[in-house]
C-alpha cells in the first residue's frame, strides 16, 4: 500500500447479508487533492465514507489512511468529517461544541478568539455564543463544518458539505475548499451537486450499486468534443443541405434570436462551415464549443451498462 | 472519559429534566407529609407501636421514591446511544480519537451522577418527613447503607438502559427496561405476602429469579431493611403488605448485584463496539 496516498483502500467491502453497500472497492486518494465521490442515490457513497471514518466496520478489505491502517486511533486525531445527516444538541452553543471536540481530541480548550476565527471562516461570526437549537439547518451545516475542522485535519471528508446551504454559502464552502487546497489538505468530497465536483475536485470517483465505475481526473470527464454549437437567424433548406456533411441530426433548436444547430467538426475544418452559412446570407450570431459536463458523463456512465473498471494505476 | 461525563451533566441540566423532576419531587413531598400527618393521629392507628406506623408509611414512600427514581433512570438514559445516532449527535463524535466504551461509560457517570442526586433527594427528603412526623427513623450507619442501596438503584438500571439503548429505538427500550422492571417488582412483591417459612416454593423460585435477572428490586429491598431493620422485625408481615423487604438479600447478593452492572456495561461497551453507525 502506499504510504505517500491520503486514502488507499484494496478491495473494500460492505455487505448487510445478500445486500451490497460497497463491493471490492479499490481506490487511492492522493495527499493535498480534492477528491470527489460520486454516483446516484444508494450507490453506496456514504457507506463508503461512512467505513474510512470508523461508523461502520467493512465485511472485506482493507483501508489505511495517511499511511496508517484504519483501526489506528492516531489516524482519528487527523481527520475531520461532516456527516450528510446531523444535529448538534441544541442545548449548547457553537463555543461548546467546538470545545467539546477540541476535548474529544485532547487539545486544549479555545478561547473566544480561536472560536471566532474559525467560525468567521464558515460565516457564523457573531454566532458562537446562540444556542444551536436556534439555528437552521443550513446553520448547522456551517457549524458542522467547523467541527470537522476544529483539530486543523490533514484529511477531510465532506459528506454533501453544501446540500443545506444558500448560494452565499456555498460560496463561502467554495472559498473555504480554495484555502484548504492551498494549505495543504486532503478533501474527500462527497456531493450531488456536480458543479460543486467539477469546479474544485481533481479527480472524481464513480460510484454505482456499490461498484466502482471510474476514477479519473476531471478534467477528462468534461473533454470538449469535435462538435460546436452555431446560433444562427435561419436555416433555409438549401443551407441545410449545404450543411448535411457537418450537422449533427435532430440538433436544431429554436432560440429567442432564431436557431441552434449543432455541427460535428474538427475545429480546423470550422472556418469552411461558417463560410458555406455566410455565402448562403444567414446571420450567424455565435459559435460555441461543446463540452461534456459532468452531469452528462455522470448520465451515460450510470445509464450504460459500464463494466467496473479497475481503478488507475497511481 | 471525563469530557463524556461533563457534557451528559450539561445536557441533563440544560433539558429541563431535573426542574420537572424537582417540581414532581414537591409536589410528591407535600402530598405525603399530608398523609402521614394524618395518619400519625388517626385513631386507628392508636394501639400498634409508634415505629411499626413509622415503619409502614416510610416503606410505601421508599416505594413511591423506587418508582419515581426509576422512572427518571430510564426515561433520561433510553435514547443515549440509539437515539443519538438516529438523530445524528453521535456521528460526529465517534469518529473522534476516544474509544466506544469511553463514550458509553461516560453517559452511564453523568447519568448516574444526576439519577444519584435525584434519588438522593426523594429518598432523603420523605425520610426525613417520617422522622420529624413520628421521630423514627434516627441517624445510624444502617441509614448510610440504605442511602448507598438506593442510589446503587440509579447505577444498575442505567447500566440496563444503555445496554438497551445501544441497539433499540428510545420507546421500544423505555417498555422494554420498564417492563423488566415491573417483573422484578412483581417477583419481589409476591415474595412480601407470606414471608418465611409459609412463602410457597414456587414464589421463592420466581422471586429469586426475577432478583437475578434484575437485581434492583432486591437491592431496594435490602434499602428497605437497613433503613429500618431494628424496628421492621416488630412489624407483623401481613401489615407492611407488599412494601416488606423480605428476604433481606445477603452480602453475596450485593457483590452479584456489583458484578451484573459491570458486566451489563461491559456487554454493552462490546456491542456498541461492534456496532454499525
Amino acid at each position: 500500500m502506499s504510504g505517500a496516498s491520503a486514502v488507499h483502500t484494496l478491495s473494500l467491502s460492505k455487505h448487510y447479508g445478500a445486500r451490497v453497500a460497497v463491493h471490492d472497492v479499490s481506490v487511492t486518494v492522493r495527499t493535498g487533492e480534492i477528491f470527489g465521490l460520486l454516483g446516484p442515490n444508494g450507490a453506496g457513497k456514504s457507506s463508503f465514507v461512512k467505513m474510512l471514518v470508523g461508523l461502520i466496520r467493512p465485511t472485506a478489505g482493507q483501508a489505511r489512511l495517511l499511511g496508517q491502517p484504519l483501526e489506528d486511533p492516531a489516524v482519528r486525531e487527523q481527520l475531520g468529517y461532516l456527516p450528510e445527516l446531523f444535529r448538534y444538541p441544541a442545548w449548547l452553543s457553537p463555543y461548546e461544541v467546538l470545545n467539546y471536540h477540541r476535548a474529544l481530541l485532547k487539545r486544549p480548550a479555545w478561547s473566544r478568539a480561536s472560536s471566532d476565527a474559525l467560525l468567521d471562516r464558515v460565516g457564523l461570526l457573531g454566532r458562537g455564543a446562540h444556542r444551536i437549537g436556534s439555528f437552521s439547518k443550513g446553520m448547522q451545516q456551517r457549524l458542522g463544518l467547523a467541527v470537522a475542522l476544529v483539530g486543523d485535519p490533514r484529511l477531510l471528508f465532506l459528506d454533501e458539505p453544501t446540500s443545506a446551504l444558500d448560494p452565499l454559502g456555498r460560496h463561502q464552502v467554495h472559498a473555504l475548499l480554495q484555502t484548504l487546497r492551498g494549505e495543504g489538505v486532503t478533501v474527500f468530497l462527497n456531493s450531488h451537486l456536480l458543479a460543486d465536483m467539477e469546479t474544485f475536485c481533481d479527480r472524481v470517483a464513480l460510484l454505482n450499486q456499490g461498484e466502482l465505475l471510474h476514477v479519473g481526473a476531471v478534467s477528462a470527464a468534461m473533454r470538449s468534443e469535435p462538435r460546436f454549437h452555431i446560433g444562427v437567424d435561419a436555416l433555409p433548406p438549401a443551407v441545410r443541405t449545404a450543411l448535411a456533411p457537418w450537422l449533427v441530426p435532430d440538433s436544431v433548436i429554436p432560440t429567442v434570436t432564431g436557431l441552434r444547430i449543432t455541427v460535428a467538426v474538427d475545429r480546423p475544418d470550422l472556418p469552411t462551415v461558417h463560410r458555406t452559412l455566410l455565402e448562403q446570407g444567414v446571420a450567424v450570431y455565435e459559435v460555441e464549443p461543446v463540452t461534456t459536463h459532468l452531469e452528462e458523463w455522470f448520465r451515460s456512465m450510470v445509464a450504460s451498462d459500464h463494466p467496473a473498471a479497475p481503478a488507475e494505476a497511481d | 472519559m471525563a469530557v463524556v461525563v461533563r457534557a451528559t451533566l450539561v445536557e441533563i441540566l440544560r433539558k429541563r429534566l431535573v426542574l420537572v423532576a424537582a417540581v414532581v419531587a414537591l409536589l410528591f413531598f407535600v402530598l405525603y407529609e399530608w398523609g402521614i400527618s394524618e395518619l400519625a393521629h388517626a385513631p386507628g392507628t392508636a394501639g400498634l407501636p409508634p415505629e411499626a406506623v413509622a415503619v409502614s408509611v416510610l416503606y410505601v414512600g421508599m416505594f413511591f421514591s423506587y418508582l419515581m427514581t426509576a422512572l427518571f433512570s430510564v426515561f433520561s438514559m433510553a435514547g443515549a446511544i440509539r437515539g443519538e445516532i438516529d438523530d445524528g449527535t453521535l456521528l460526529a463524535v465517534l469518529p473522534r480519537p476516544v474509544p466506544r466504551w469511553q463514550i458509553l461509560t461516560g453517559k452511564w457517570i453523568g447519568f448516574g451522577i444526576v439519577g444519584s442526586a435525584y434519588a438522593t433527594c426523594l429518598a432523603g427528603g420523605l425520610i426525613l418527613l417520617v422522622h420529624v412526623t413520628f421521630g423514627y427513623p434516627g441517624v445510624s450507619l444502617g441509614l448510610v447503607a440504605a442511602w448507598l442501596a438506593f442510589m446503587g438503584l440509579v447505577w444498575i438500571i442505567g447500566a440496563v438502559t444503555l445496554l438497551g439503548s445501544v441497539g433499540l429505538s428510545p420507546l421500544s427500550n423505555g417498555v422494554a427496561v420498564m417492563g423488566l422492571f415491573f417483573v422484578a417488582l412483581l417477583g419481589g412483591s409476591l415474595m412480601q405476602i407470606l414471608p418465611g417459612r409459609a412463602l410457597p416454593q414456587a414464589v421463592t423460585v420466581f422471586g429469586t429469579i426475577t432478583r437475578l435477572v434484575f437485581p434492583v428490586d432486591g437491592l431496594y429491598r435490602w434499602a428497605l431493611y437497613m433503613v429500618a431493620s431494628r424496628a421492621v422485625t416488630q412489624v407483623p408481615p401481613a401489615f407492611l403488605g407488599p412494601f416488606g423487604p423480605w428476604p433481606v438479600p445477603s452480602v453475596a447478593f450485593l457483590i452479584y448485584a456489583a458484578l451484573y452492572t459491570a458486566g451489563v456495561l461491559v456487554l454493552a461497551s462490546y456491542v456498541l463496539h461492534r456496532r454499525d453507525v
